[in-house]
C-alpha cells in the first residue's frame, strides 16, 4: 500500500466513458421521447440505467480506496472543494428558476396589464387581468397559444393543507438530520442509524405527499401549460423534489456507511457533505414555501 | 412582515453558508463550526416556519390567492 | 476492485499506458490536456467550415451557395460550435496542461473527474452536429437562441441542441471545479496566492465564473425545452411568461462567458510579454485585481446586449455606465502589458508576434464594445455588421490568437521539439494580414446600416463584402500552414531545451522538454518558487 505522503492519483478509470455514454444515450432517448418516437422511452431507460451502474460503480470504488486508506488529508480537501463548487453551481441553477419567478410577477405580468411607460402590450393582450397566481386568466391569448387552450385552474391551492404540512414534514427531517449529525460527533452508531433512519422516512414521506399534491393540483386544473404561475410552480417544485430524491438516496448509502463503520468521529466527510446537502435541499423548499406560496 | 420574512432567509442562507465554508476548511474545529452553523440554521428555519404560519393565522400575510399584485 | 486500483497505484512513476484505449481511460493531467486541445482544434476547424460556407454565401449579393435556412444553421452552428467546442475546450486544454506545472502539483486534484469532463465532449458535439440531418434541419435562430424563434418556431432539432448545451454546461462545471480545486488545494506549499503566474490567477477566474454562469444557461435551456415540450409559459407573452426574460437569463450567463473566453487568454498574454521582452511583469497585482474586477462587473452588466428590447431609461443608463466601467481594468492590464515592454529587449519569435498582435488587435475590439455599449450609439449599430466586427476582433483575434501564441509559446514544452521558425513566421504574417481583411471592412459595413445573420444583401454592400471573403478564404488557407507546422514540428523538430526561451519564467520551465509524465512529484522548493516567480527582476 502506498503511503499517505502522497497525492494518490488514480490510474486509468472506464467509469467516466460508460457515464458519457450513459448519458448522452439517456438524453437521446429522452429526446426523441418528447418527439413521440415509439423507442424513445426504453433508450432513455437503459440510459439511466448505464448512468447509475457507472453512479455506484464510480462511488464504491472511490469509497474502497477511501477505506483501504489510500486518501490523505489533502485528497479529502480535493472532495470538498469539489463538493462545496458543484453545490454552489446547483445554488445558481435554482437561482435561476426563481429569478424566472420574480420576473415573471415583478415585470411580465404587470408590464402585460399595460404598466409603465411601454404603451404596446395593453394593445397586445388587450383585456389583460393582474393576478397572481393566474386564476382568473381568461384572456383571448390564453385561450389561441399555439392552438391549444391553457388549462385555467379552478380553485386555488390551499396554503394552510399539503404545503404546510410538508413543509414541517422536512423541516422536522432537518432536525433529525442534525440529531444524527450530532451522534455522530458523539460516536453513537446506534443512534445515528435510528435518526439517519428517521430522516430518510420523513423524506420519503414528503416525497409521496409532493406527488400527492400534484395530482391534487392536476385534478383542479393547474397544470404545467396553466400559464406562468403553473410553469414556475411545477418546475421549482419538481427540481425540488428531483433534489430531494437525490438527497434520500445519498443518505441510504451513507446509513450503509455507517452501518460499515465507515466513519470516525473526527474523519466523516462523507456525512458532511450529504448532510450539507440535504440541509441545502431543505432551505431551497423553505425559500419555495415562503415565495411560491406566501409573499 | 414581508421584509422581516426575507431578512430571517437571508439569515439561514448565511448560517448554512458558514456551514459549507466550514466543510470546506475541514478539521477538527471546524467540524464543530459547521454542526453549530447547521444546527442554527435548522432552528431559524422552525422559527420562520412558525412565523409564517402565525402571521398568515393572525392575517399579517396573505397566502397567495386571486389577488391582483401589489 | 480495490486490488486492482492499489496495484495501479503502485506503477505511479511509470509513464503512460500503451496503446489507443490509454487516452479513454487517462487520468493524467497531460494525456487530457492534449485531448482537450485536439478536439477544439478539429472543432475549430468543423466551424471554421462553417464559415467558409458563410463568406462563400456572403461574397456576392443574391443567394447563391446555399438557401437561406440553411445559411441560418451556418451562422447558428458556426457561432455554438466555435463558442463551446474550439475556444472554450482549447483554453481548459491548456488550463489542463499548464496549471498543475506552473502551481508545482503532481496531477490535477481530482483526476478521474477530469476524464470526465473531456469524454462528455465528443458526445455533447456529436449530438449537436447530428441535427445536421435530421428533419427540418439544423438550429437555424443564432447562437443565442432566442425565444421565441428557438421555441415557437424551431425544428425538432432543437431538443437535441438543448441536450448538447446541457453536457457541455457538465462538462464545462466539472472543468472548472478541478480547477479550482487543483489551484487552491495542490498548490505547492511555499507558493502563497500572490506567488501564482497570472495564467493560474485568471484560470481560477474564470472558474468562478463559469460555475456561476453555466447553471444559469442549464437553467435557460430547461425552460426553453419545458415551454417547446410540455406547455409551460416561461417565454411565452400569451401566458404571462416574456420573451425578453429569455434574454435576460440568457444574458446573465452569456456576458460572463465572454469573459470566460477571454480572461485565460489575458493570462497566457501576461505569460508571454515578459518572457521576450526580458523583463518582469509590470504591476503583477494590478493584474490580478484587474482579473477579479473584471469578473465581478461582468455579472452586473448583462443587458447591455438588450439596448433595443424596451428598457427603462434608469436601466439603459446603469448597464451604459457599468459596462464602460469595465474598460477601466481592461486598460490597466493594456497599459501594464505596454509598460512591461518599455525599455525591454525585445525579441520577435512567433509567440512574441502573435502576443504583441493580440495588444493591438484586442484593444481595437475593446474600443468598438465601448462604442456597443453607449445607448444611443447602440441603437444604430444593434445587430449590425458591426456587431459581427467588434466581437469578431475580441474572440478571434484575442481569444484565438492568444490560444495560437499559447501553443507555439509552449509547444517546446509539451512535446520536446522546436517548431519551424521560419515558417511559423510566415504563418503569423499571412494570419495577421487576412485577417485584418476579413474583419476591418466588417465595421463599414455594420456602420452603413448591413444587418447581420442575412445570407443576401443591399447591392451598396457588395464592395466591402467581396474584400471580407477574401480575407476570410485566406485566413481559412492559413490553418493548412498551421496545422503542418505543427505536425512537422511534432514529428521532426529539433530537440528543444528544457527552457527554450532564455528568460521565460515560471515552474513549468524546471521540468523536462517535454515534460514528464508525471508533472512535481515532490512540491518545489521556496526558493525554486521564488526565482521562478512573475515578480522578481531577471537576472
Amino acid at each position: 500500500m502506498s503511503s499517505k505522503d502522497s497525492y494518490y492519483v488514480p490510474h486509468g478509470t472506464y467509469w467516466p466513458i460508460i457515464g458519457s455514454i450513459g448519458i448522452a444515450t439517456m438524453f437521446v432517448g429522452m429526446a426523441n421521447m418528447f418527439h413521440g418516437v415509439s423507442w424513445g422511452g426504453s433508450v432513455t431507460a437503459l440510459g439511466l440505467g448505464i448512468v447509475l451502474f457507472m453512479m455506484f460503480g464510480w462511488l464504491g470504488q472511490v469509497v474502497n480506496e477511501s477505506v483501504n486508506g489510500l486518501y490523505n488529508s489533502q485528497v479529502d480537501r480535493s472532495f470538498r472543494w469539489g463538493m462545496s463548487w458543484f453545490i454552489f453551481s446547483e445554488v445558481m441553477f435554482f437561482a435561476a428558476f426563481f429569478g424566472a419567478l420574480f420576473y415573471a410577477r415583478e415585470f411580465a405580468i404587470p408590464w402585460l396589464s399595460g404598466e409603465g411607460n411601454n404603451q404596446f402590450t395593453p394593445d397586445l393582450w388587450n383585456g389583460f387581468v393582474q393576478t397572481w397566481p393566474e386564476i382568473a386568466f381568461k384572456t383571448p391569448a390564453a385561450e389561441l397559444r399555439n392552438g391549444t387552450a391553457l388549462s385555467v385552474p379552478t380553485e386555488l391551492i390551499d396554503t394552510w393543507g399539503l404545503p404546510a404540512l410538508n413543509t414541517a414534514i422536512l423541516l422536522l427531517s432537518g432536525v433529525t438530520l442534525t440529531f444524527a449529525h450530532h451522534a455522530l460527533r458523539a460516536g453513537e452508531r446506534n443512534k445515528i442509524i435510528g435518526w439517519l433512519v428517521a430522516t430518510i422516512a420523513l423524506g420519503v414521506a414528503f416525497l409521496g405527499f409532493q406527488i400527492a399534491e400534484y395530482g391534487h393540483a392536476y385534478d383542479i386544473g393547474l397544470k404545467l401549460n396553466s400559464g406562468i404561475y403553473g410553469s414556475t410552480f411545477f418546475m421549482l417544485t419538481g427540481f425540488h423534489g428531483f433534489h430531494v430524491t437525490v438527497g434520500a438516496l445519498m443518505l441510504i448509502v451513507i446509513l450503509y456507511r455507517v452501518q460499515k463503520g465507515h466513519f470516525s468521529k473526527e474523519n466523516h466527510f462523507g456525512f458532511e457533505g450529504v448532510a450539507w446537502y440535504w440541509h441545502f435541499v431543505d432551505v431551497v423548499w423553505l425559500g419555495l414555501f415562503v415565495f411560491v406560496y406566501w409573499i | 412582515m414581508k421584509y422581516i420574512v426575507i431578512l430571517i432567509i437571508v439569515l439561514i442562507l448565511v448560517a448554512l453558508g458558514r456551514a459549507l465554508i466550514a466543510m470546506l476548511r475541514g478539521g477538527a474545529d471546524n467540524s464543530e463550526k459547521m454542526f453549530k452553523s447547521l444546527a442554527t440554521r435548522v432552528a431559524l428555519s422552525i422559527f420562520l416556519f412558525l412565523l409564517v404560519m402565525f402571521a398568515g393565522y393572525m392575517g399579517w400575510i396573505e397566502p397567495n390567492t386571486n389577488l391582483p399584485i401589489r | 476492485m480495490a486490488t486492482d486500483t492499489i496495484a495501479a497505484h503502485d506503477d505511479h512513476h511509470h509513464g503512460p499506458e500503451k496503446g489507443l484505449l490509454r487516452w479513454v481511460k487517462t487520468t493524467n493531467h497531460k494525456d487530457i490536456g492534449s485531448l482537450y486541445l485536439w478536439f477544439s482544434f478539429m472543432m475549430l476547424l468543423v466551424g471554421g467550415a462553417f464559415a467558409m460556407v458563410i463568406r462563400a454565401e456572403l461574397f456576392m449579393p443574391g443567394i447563391q451557395v446555399v438557401d437561406p435556412h440553411f445559411f441560418n444553421s451556418m451562422t447558428t452552428m458556426h457561432g455554438l460550435i466555435m463558442v463551446f467546442g474550439a475556444i472554450m475546450p482549447a483554453f481548459v486544454g491548456l488550463g489542463n496542461w499548464l496549471i498543475p506545472m506552473m502551481v508545482g502539483a503532481p496531477d490535477m486534484a481530482l483526476p478521474r473527474m477530469n476524464n470526465w469532463s473531456f469524454w462528455i465532449l465528443p458526445f455533447a458535439g456529436a449530438i449537436l452536429l447530428s441535427t445536421f440531418f435530421m428533419e427540418g434541419g439544423a438550429p437555424a435562430f443564432g447562437w443565442t437562441f432566442y425565444a421565441p424563434l428557438s421555441t415557437t418556431f424551431a425544428p425538432d432539432s432543437t431538443d437535441f441542441f438543448i441536450f448538447a448545451v446541457h453536457l457541455l454546461g457538465f462538462s464545462s462545471i466539472m472543468g472548472a471545479i478541478n480547477i479550482i480545486a487543483t489551484v487552491l488545494n495542490m498548490r505547492a506549499p511555499d507558493m502563497k496566492l500572490m506567488d501564482m503566474p497570472l495564467f493560474v490567477w485568471t484560470w481560477l477566474i474564470t472558474s468562478f465564473l463559469l460555475i456561476g454562469a453555466m447553471p444559469v444557461l442549464a437553467g435557460a435551456v430547461t425552460m426553453m425545452l419545458t415551454d417547446r415540450n410540455f406547455g409551460t409559459s416561461f417565454f411565452d407573452a400569451a401566458g404571462g411568461g416574456d420573451p425578453v426574460m429569455f434574454q435576460h437569463i440568457f444574458w446573465f450567463f452569456g456576458h460572463p462567458e465572454v469573459y470566460i473566453m477571454i480572461l485565460p487568454a489575458f493570462g497566457v498574454i501576461s505569460h508571454i510579454i515578459p518572457t521576450f521582452a526580458r523583463k518582469p511583469l509590470f504591476g503583477y497585482s494590478s493584474m490580478v485585481y484587474a482579473t477579479a474586477a473584471i469578473a465581478f462587473l461582468s455579472y452586473i452588466v448583462w443587458a447591455h446586449h438588450m439596448f433595443l428590447t424596451g428598457m427603462p431609461v434608469a436601466g439603459q443608463l446603469y448597464f451604459m455606465y457599468a459596462t464602460m466601467l469595465i474598460a477601466v481594468p481592461t486598460g490597466v492590464k493594456v497599459f501594464n502589458w505596454v509598460a512591461t515592454m518599455w525599455k525591454g529587449s525585445m525579441t520577435f519569435e512567433t509567440p512574441m508576434l502573435w502576443a504583441l498582435s493580440f495588444v493591438f488587435l484586442f484593444t481595437i475590439g475593446g474600443f468598438s464594445g465601448l462604442m456597443l455599449g453607449i445607448v444611443p450609439a447602440d441603437i444604430q449599430y444593434h445587430d449590425t455588421y458591426f456587431v459581427v466586427a467588434h466581437f469578431h476582433y475580441v474572440l478571434v483575434t484575442g481569444a484565438l490568437w492568444s490560444i495560437i501564441a499559447a501553443v507555439f509559446y509552449w509547444f517546446p514544452k509539451w512535446t520536446g521539439k522546436m517548431y519551424n521558425e521560419s515558417l511559423a513566421k510566415i504563418h503569423f504574417w499571412w494570419s495577421i494580414i487576412s485577417v485584418n481583411i476579413l474583419f476591418f471592412p466588417q465595421h463599414f459595413l455594420g456602420l452603413a446600416g448591413m444587418p447581420r445573420r442575412i445570407p443576401d444583401y443591399n447591392l451598396q454592400f457588395a464592395d466591402f463584402n467581396m474584400i471580407s471573403s477574401i480575407g476570410a478564404f485566406m485566413f481559412g488557407a492559413s490553418f493548412i500552414l498551421f496545422t503542418y507546422i505543427i505536425i512537422d514540428g511534432i514529428r521532426n523538430g529539433k530537440p528543444a531545451k528544457a527552457r527554450p526561451w532564455e528568460s521565460a519564467k515560471g515552474l513549468e520551465w524546471t521540468l523536462g522538454s517535454p515534460a514528464e509524465y508525471h508533472s512535481f512529484d515532490k512540491a518545489p522548493s521556496r526558493k525554486a518558487i521564488e526565482q521562478e516567480s512573475q515578480h522578481t527582476s531577471v537576472a
